[in-house]
């Protein structure tokens, strides 16, 4: 009975030797583990040899897209969920921002044409609203507004010319109607396309409500659109060749010239 | 003799967190803080502000060392005061497919209150390595970092913008004003 309870100590004994030991090398197990994932966010510090310098550096693998190795050691240990996130290692960086499709401020009738449910969409002129549409329109929005530019240069330049003539008429040279008469028909029609390509266009990506050079641009193509209205008006009253009314001419022709400066004034000022 | 290991384990593991401890990670202040980039035409410049900049800093407060930097600016975010530039800008940059610009830090050397942050940029889906001249004030509760930096367009694959045909010059000059709380 003794011996046998000798035996039991002896193993107990054996056992609590054992244990201990264990004990110690889960331990330093462990403290390999943790320093491990530490060295994941720890940087190692290196001196330069520059005396006052102090240069701070890190693998840059850490922080893309490799694995580290030490990561790598304990997800082949363990195959759990108790591997850590390499974005919580790495950069802080949440999710891509979301670009709106389509801005906050949206005009009638872009809201009409290009809205998500606009007319052109339910037509099949224009595709539904997906991020690769918008792309498509905003190239095409591009193209538009830079033939709107082009076509505002050469308005620009057909109303001079038109006003040229005009002038010239005024002056005693009647001769000149047939010529002043075509380039005003070449001025509305070369206004109109213009104005309808800007009016036209597929909405930006971006417009706040804010005054800018835009906000001039098209506070004067108000006043040149209403000039544009007046002024062939104003020049069908003045009459023939045999009733040529000179007060009336005035009239048109100051009414042509405020036309063309503001619209000259609306192309200048987008360039600031 | 088991105890004694255990206590030494048990102090290795105290003395290990309280050394981790000293990297903390902190985010800028919004309100406080901003981005402005620079683009030269010869008609004028253009100057375009971000105040939603996300910028964070890794940093070792006891001896006042930042130690990373990581920034995240949606590019729908900069504000030149023209609505229609800036979305312009935006179709030149292709910010649908790539709204955010990135920057990581890989090394930051400190010369006194200056400092050289290289890393890697992320823009237009192009990532170049870039340096950052900055410098540092640290105050009790506040840090504030001021710096500057170039990039080229075209080395991002970026069509130069042009304003009556003429394209805008090839440098986009950044600069930028951080403050992080320190609280």
């Amino acid at each position: 009975m003794r011996k046998e309870n000798h035996d039991f100590l002896n193993k107990c004994n054996g056992i609590g030797k054992i244990i201990p030991g264990i004990g110690s090398l889960a331990g330093f197990v462990i403290l390999a583990l943790i320093l491990g994932m530490q060295s994941l966010n720890a940087q190692p510090l290196r001196l330069s040899p520059e005396p006052g310098i102090k240069t701070f550096s890190y693998e840059e693998s850490t922080l893309q897209t490799d694995i580290p190795v030490e990561l790598a050691i304990i997800s082949s240990m363990k195959d759990r969920d108790t591997t850590i996130s390499q974005d919580t290692l790495s950069a802080p960086f949440p999710k891509e921002t979301e670009v709106k499709l389509l801005p906050d401020r949206i005009s009638f009738m872009e809201k009409f044409l290009w809205g998500q449910n606009g007319f052109l969409r339910r037509v099949h002129i224009a595709a539904p609203l997906t991020p690769e549409s918008r792309k498509s329109e905003l190239e095409l929005r591009r193209t538009m507004l830079t033939t709107h530019m082009i076509g505002g240069i050469t308005t620009l330049g057909l109303m001079i010319a038109a006003s040229y003539f005009g002038q010239k008429i005024i002056d005693g040279h009647r001769n000149f109607r047939d010529a002043h008469q075509a380039l005003v028909s070449a001025t509305i029609a070369s206004y109109s396309l213009t104005g309808l390509l800007a009016i036209l266009s597929p909405p930006p990506l971006i417009r706040r409500d804010e005054e800018s050079t835009i906000t001039i641009h098209k506070t004067l193509a108000w006043v040149h659109f209403a000039g544009m209205v007046i002024t062939p008006i104003l020049g069908n009253t003045i009459g023939g060749r045999r009733h040529f009314n000179i007060s009336k001419a005035h009239v048109h022709q100051i009414s042509a010239y405020i036309t063309t400066a503001v619209f000259a004034s609306a192309i200048i000022v987008i360039t600031f | 003799m088991g105890l004694i290991k255990y206590s030494f384990i048990m102090a290795a593991f105290i003395i290990n967190i309280s050394v981790f401890a000293q990297t903390k990670r902190f985010e800028a202040d919004k309100k406080q803080s901003e981005i402005t980039y620079k683009l030269v035409h010869p008609l004028h410049e253009i100057e375009a502000v971000s105040k939603d900049a996300s910028v964070w800093v890794d940093l070792d407060e006891a001896n006042k060392i930042i130690q990373r930097a990581f920034v995240q600016i949606p590019v729908t975010s900069f504000n030149s005061g023209n609505s229609n530039r800036d979305s312009h800008a935006m179709e030149v940059v292709d910010a649908i497919t790539y709204p955010d610009v990135r920057f990581t830090s890989t090394k930051i050397v400190r010369n006194g209150d200056s400092l050289n942050i290289a890393g890697n940029l992320t823009f237009h889906g192009v990532t170049k390595p870039v340096n950052i001249a900055a410098s540092e004030v640290w105050s009790q509760d506040k840090l504030k970092v001021d710096g500057r930096f170039d990039i080229s367009l075209t080395a991002f694959k970026i069509d130069r913008p042009s304003l009556l045909g003429i394209p805008v010059k090839d440098d986009l000059k950044f600069t930028f004003q951080q403050v992080f709380s320190l609280k």
